[in-house]
């Protein structure tokens, strides 16, 4: 559905230059530096998948998104969207994707919510009935009864997300654009949304591409995570992969039964086995961390035992919020955390 | 510490306006290159309305139009575009917007004269605009048209008078206009009124000179002449210079005292009711 | 790289018409929600229009004729230009704002949707206030065709609503044209402003009144002479202005849609210079 080839966008940061006169003088000659914004993206996402885009600030998603969309046009590279190509074939395209954009609503302001959903009927020349029966169905998935006639400046971050959510679905696209659809909304909103976009990928098989901060966004929907990091592309998988690859350590935490006094690391290095370390220690309960390829849990436990006298014991799985810091701060070339 | 002084209450007065009216000023002149853009419309709308002047007085064959000869005319035209930004005869809404968006309230609990201290903000950003604006919009119109230029050096100085009444009396005015959004939650239609209003009054849309004489008698003694007329007429020396200059302060005082009363009632409201 | 090539562009034009004025309409119920600033704003523009129009009246008191024409035939004249002038303001609403557009990633927005983006600019926004201007020049026409008697034939009677919608057609061009240039750039939009409200004096008077600098101006580079003052002095049945030869009036036409179709293409430059530069 969406495919990839070597993208690539470069941006001339031209000196902003003061004044009239200094406007003037850029025109001739710009100068600046170039940026990379993205460098050799490429990827293939198939028909009814949902993958999480990520990346820290300023990485490069947005632009990748505006690529795909047709917003711009890449410096290298191709890339195919629906069989078409985003920056060549725009107008064709919008007919068939959805974008919702977390911080900038595309409903209209002063106006109740059921008549923006009506101007965009028009926009995308939905046939009536067609829209009808698709407005049904989202009202009744996403709750909007309650407030259909109210303008979209009063409702609440929950209720414009979910408002949002159905406009992008109302002309049945093939693919779903989201750009932190979750951000600023509370729990139980936040909930609601991932239930929304589960739903809407197993009845329709819509394909989702979905760039997020909120990393239970990813774990709850995305099958397939790609991460961006300075415009490159550093990792392409699933989400056990990255468990698997980056995610190879565990924690035990065992609470001493003497001790009130922090342990010390460099005590504990002497008995603790290679691979292994001390993280946290808070009185009586320590941290260990050890690396999954290296050691089995027993051995660290066991080792532990032997030196310390520990009254109980629990093991910790990575957070996938941790791995992935991990991954931004380091890079995919260095997975061990 | 003991009891302030009343001079000493007065000099810290007169530093906190001088600091003020400093600032305001050296804020004007950050937007010298925004200032070139608007330099430009004023001298091409000068020179629009110079030709249609000078078309309005070929039709007569120059004789002149109550006390307005051809060239007076003329340079009554570029008077007033230079007059534009330092009176801002068009209207400034800084108050009215620090009204509506709330920010009014802790202005209103600082320990100074509200209406002083904008007065001083208007004065700083006048004299800024004298600069900016008025004088090279004349030095255009002085090398392009043939403007009259004042003989005597008094002249000058009932000038420079008139301008510092004008500029006064447009801020009494657009204050008082303002206050009404303390009552008003919309402007936007009292902005076109006051434009309206103010520009057909003040001489700004056309010499008095033309008007009807009745008219002219009307305006005469309403405080809105003041603002662009009078200013032209000293200039040109047309009428009673120091019976016009005079009129100016006399409709200063009054205004400055349907201000105050005017601003009383309006804080009145706003401790009340609560804005 | 042209997207949906020219004969598939074209087409799509009547159906994007129609939705966008839907998008102008659904914008003007939501400003109709605060009613009290709505019919105040519509007064507060007639108010300046009925001033200026007195103006122009207080002129002939002093004298009998501007530039060879009558009262009657200058306020015919300022009322055909104002009206023209306030539907092109009016339609251009949503191109005032434009710039702001680029700003806030609104218009990327608008780049997602399968609608022409110049549309969706145009029907982001309608200030009804405009249709004060339009109000005034109907009083000034009411004013002028009780003074003066038009030479009326079937050309004139077509004519009269056909020189408006090409004043109206500048007009818009010429908004298009100060939204075109936030493209390039965040100033130097002053001197689009000149053109088009210093063209709203320029077109109120006699072209032959005005300097040859303006005069020029005004007929090469933005031919507001084309769409105004040649066509209305055939109409009231004047000689031509500038001493150009009768024949030229009937290339207002011609020349009011190329101004037009050249500014257009100059928003075609801009928006592939953004999607190719970023922003």
């Amino acid at each position: 559905m969406i495919t990839a080839s070597g993208l690539g966008r470069t941006f001339t940061v031209g000196r902003r230059r003061a004044g009239m006169l200094g406007s003037l003088r850029g025109l001739a000659d710009r100068g600046g530096t170039e940026v990379r914004a993205v460098s050799d993206v490429s990827f293939e996402i198939g028909s009814g998948e949902v993958v999480g885009y990520l990346g820290p600030n300023g990485a490069g998603k947005s632009t990748t998104i505006k690529m795909l969309t047709g917003i711009l046009v890449p410096s290298t590279g191709t890339a195919r969207v629906g069989g078409l190509v985003p920056w060549e074939r725009r107008r064709d395209l919008a007919r068939r994707i959805g974008v919702v954009f977390g911080q900038r609503t595309q409903l209209w302001w002063d106006l109740p919510l059921i008549d923006s959903f009506e101007l965009l009927r028009h926009v995308y020349r939905v046939p009536a009935d067609r829209h009808a029966r698709m407005l049904a169905e989202m009202r009744e998935v996403l709750e909007l009864d309650a407030f259909l006639d109210t303008p979209v400046r009063q409702l609440s971050l929950g209720q414009r997300m979910r408002g949002d959510l159905a406009a992008a679905m109302l002309h049945e696209p093939d693919i779903l654009y989201l750009d932190e659809p979750t951000i600023g909304l509370d729990v139980v909103a936040k909930a609601r949304v991932r239930e929304f976009l589960a739903g809407l990928n197993r009845e329709r098989q819509v394909t989702v591409m979905l760039t997020t901060h909120d990393l239970a966004d990813v774990e709850q929907l995305c099958s397939r995570l790609i991460i961006i990091d300075g415009g490159r592309m550093i990792f392409d998988g699933s989400l056990a992969e990255i468990r698997r690859r980056f995610g190879s350590f565990r924690t035990v935490v065992v609470d001493l039964a003497e001790s009130p006094v922090d342990a010390d690391a460099d005590e504990w290095r002497a008995f603790l086995p290679d691979g292994a370390e001390v993280i946290r220690s808070d009185g009586p309960r320590v941290a260990i961390r050890f690396d999954s390829r290296l050691l089995t849990a027993a051995a660290v436990i066991g080792r532990v035992v032997t030196h310390r006298s520990v009254r109980d014991l629990a093991l910790e799985e990575p957070e996938i919020e941790e791995i992935i810091r991990g991954i931004y701060e380091r890079g995919a070339a260095d997975p061990a955390a | 510490m003991g009891r302030s002084s009343v001079s000493g209450d007065l000099l810290a007065a007169v530093s906190m306006t001088v600091a003020v009216i400093r600032t305001a000023f050296r804020q004007q002149l950050a937007y010298r290159t925004a200032a070139i853009g608007g330099l430009v419309t004023n001298a091409v709308f000068g020179a629009f309305l110079a030709s249609v002047y000078g078309a309005v007085y070929a039709a007569r064959g120059d004789a002149a139009v109550g006390g307005l000869s051809r060239d007076g005319a003329l340079t009554y035209v570029w008077l007033a575009q230079a007059l534009i930004v330092p009176t801002l005869v068009w209207g400034s809404w800084e108050i009215a917007t620090s009204i509506r968006t709330g920010a009014i309230v802790a202005e209103l609990l600082k320990p100074y004269a509200f209406f002083g201290h904008w007065l001083a903000r208007d004065a700083g950003r006048a004299m800024a605009g004298v600069l900016m604006r008025f004088v090279p919009t004349l030095v255009v119109g002085f090398t392009f048209y043939p403007i009259v230029v004042p003989g005597d050096w008094w002249r000058w100085l009932a000038f420079v008078l008139s301008v510092i009444g004008a500029v006064t009396i447009s801020f009494v005015v657009r204050f008082c206009i303002q206050l009404v959004a303390f009552w008003w939650n919309d402007m936007t239609g009292l902005r076109s009124a006051q434009l309206a209003i103010v520009g057909f009054l003040s001489g700004f849309l056309m010499p008095i000179d033309f008007y009807p004489v009745w008219l002219q008698r009307v305006i005469d003694v309403l405080p809105f002449r003041g603002i662009i007329q009078t200013p032209v007429d000293v200039w040109l020396g047309n009428g009673n210079t120091w019976v016009l200059i005079l009129v100016q302060v006399a409709w200063i005082v009054v205004g400055v005292a349907f201000a105050q009363w005017l601003f009383a009632r309006a804080v009145r409201k706003v401790v009340v009711q609560g804005g | 790289m042209a997207d949906v090539r020219g004969g598939g562009r074209l087409a799509a034009l009547i159906p994007d018409l129609a939705v966008t004025w839907r998008l102008l309409m659904a914008r003007l119920r939501g400003q109709m929600q605060y009613r009290g600033s709505f019919v105040s704003q519509i007064l507060g523009n007639a108010a300046i229009g009925l001033a200026e129009l007195g103006s122009i009246l207080f002129f002939f008191l002093h004298i009998d004729e501007l530039g060879g024409w009558r009262l009657g035939e200058i306020a015919i004249l300022y009322g055909i230009a104002t009206i023209g002038f306030g539907f092109g303001h009016l339609i251009a609403s949503g191109l005032s704002g434009f710039s702001q557009m680029m700003v806030e990633g609104t218009f990327d927005q608008m780049l997602t949707r399968p609608v022409s983006p110049f549309l969706q600019v145009v029907g982001s926004d309608i200030q009804i206030r405009r249709l004060g201007h339009v109000v005034q020049g109907i009083v000034a026409l009411v004013i002028g065709f009780s003074l003066v008697d038009v030479p009326w034939d079937p050309a004139r009677a077509i004519a009269l609503p056909a020189i408006i919608l090409l004043i109206t057609a500048l007009y818009i061009s010429l908004f298009a044209l100060e939204a075109t240039l936030s493209f390039w750039t965040t100033q130097g939009i002053e001197a689009v402003n000149i053109a088009t409200y210093g063209g709203n004096t320029v077109g109120t008077y006699p072209i032959d009144v005005f300097a040859d600098w303006l005069k020029g101006f005004f007929l090469f580079i933005v031919p507001l002479a084309f769409a105004v003052h040649i066509p209305m002095a055939w109409l009231l049945g004047k000689p031509t202005p500038l001493g150009l030869p009768g024949w030229v009036a009937g290339f207002s036409v011609p020349v009011i849609a190329l101004f037009g179709i050249a500014i257009g293409a100059l928003w075609g430059v801009g928006v592939r210079r953004y999607r190719s530069a970023g922003s």
